[in-house]
This record gives structure tokens, sequence and C-alpha cells, in this order.
């Protein structure tokens, strides 16, 4: 039996460089955030901070505007004692990124892959929240989404409420 | 009122803050709506 050789990694690309695109806090009122003009990074990570909401409901993103049926994703933990929602789509026109608690908090990050291209761009991220009761509970998504362009803008979107005073949402490129 | 829009152009940092569009309204009802009938079918703890 021969001995194995791996080959040397080839001195190549540096590890992503993170930088801060944009941080922004809600204005009261408000139902959807879009970061717009995107361009020059391979990657996007959107972080969501303990914003506030003015009732349960839900949370959605979408790339590009793109409202067409090219959202493939699975969320198999977004369940609070208010909301349950372990849910997938296999043709959705968004992400079901994760539920809205009102009186609660929110943590999550949301993390879109090869944005530069043509192609499709894998999608994964988790969270944590907590309902009024302060009971914790945590859920992830992965997903796909099967665009033809570069991402040139991401969009979060409430379900039929709003976002209330606080909390912070900081989109973070790598070039 | 309509509910607002909050769009961050991040190559010039200018912050805007609009009402929604007709078609943009006209989701979030959707949304509201479908949201009040699963809470009416599924009774949450609140």
């Amino acid at each position: 039996m021969g001995i194995s050789v791996f080959p040397a990694p080839a001195a190549g690309a540096p590890s992503d460089n993170w930088v801060t695109v944009s941080t922004v806090s809600p204005t009261s009122g408000t139902s959807s955030v879009s970061f717009t003009s995107l361009s020059g990074y391979k990657k996007y990570m959107l972080k969501i901070i303990d914003p506030e909401f003015s009732a349960n409901g839900l949370a959605y993103v979408t790339i590009n505007s793109d409202s067409g049926s090219k959202y493939s994703w699975a969320s198999p933990g977004q369940t609070t004692t208010a909301i349950s929602r372990p849910i997938f789509a296999i043709e959705s026109t968004r992400f079901q990124v994760h539920s809205t608690v009102s009186g609660g908090s929110l943590r999550q990050v949301l993390i879109i892959q090869s944005a530069d291209t043509t192609g499709a761009k894998v999608v994964s991220g988790w969270a944590q929240y907590n309902d009024a009761s302060n009971t914790v509970s945590n859920t992830n998504i992965n997903g796909v989404y099967f665009g033809s362009a570069a991402v040139t803008s991401i969009q979060l979107t409430l379900s039929g409420i709003t976002f209330g005073v606080g909390g912070s949402l900081t989109l973070y490129g790598a070039a | 009122m309509k509910p607002k829009v909050m769009e961050i152009n991040t190559k010039t940092n200018e912050i805007i803050v609009r009402e929604m569009n007709d078609e943009e309204f006209a989701q979030y009802e959707i949304d509201q709506a479908a949201w009040e009938a699963e809470q009416v079918e599924e009774p949450t703890n609140d």
C-alpha cells in the first residue's frame, strides 16, 4: 500500500475579509428595509439585532426585489410558544427567515454566497429569539435563490406589520 | 396611512423613507390577512 501524498495548498485567494457595507436602525412604522446599489462583493451577511415589531408576524428576505418563484429553502425550527413555523418551500417567492414576536427580541444572521455571479446563490442563516415571556427559541435556514443576475439589492420585509423603535440591521460584504 | 419602506443606497449612504406603493401595499395586506387567518385556525398562546 503506497503512501498518500497530498498536494500542498496553492497560494491563492486570501480569506474572506468582511467589511461593513451599511448599518441602519429601522424607522418606526417601516415595514420593509432595502439595501440598494450593491456591487463589488462576492458574499453578503445581514445581521439583525433586536428590532422591535408592532405585532407577531413573519419576516421575509428577497434579492433584487425578485418576486419570482425562485426561492427554495428549509427552516425546521421556527418555533416559539407563540408561533410555530417548522416549514420548507421549493418554489417560493421569498425566503421566510424568521418569526417576529411583539414584546420579544430577535437576533439573526443571514449569509448570501456567490453574490457577484449570475448563477444560483446559496443562502444560510440562524436566529435566536425570545417571545414576550422570554422563552428562547433557535432556528436556522438553508436555501438557494435561483436568480440569474448578480446581487444588487437585498430586502427585509415584514408580513403585514411594522418595525418599532430600536434595533439595528447591518450588512457586511466580502470581496 | 400606508406603512413605509426604507431604502439605503449603499454607494451614497443616502436613506429614503417613503410610503409603500400600491403593489407593495397590496402584498402587505395579503400577508396581513394570511397571518390573521392562520391565527384563527391555529390559536396561539398569546
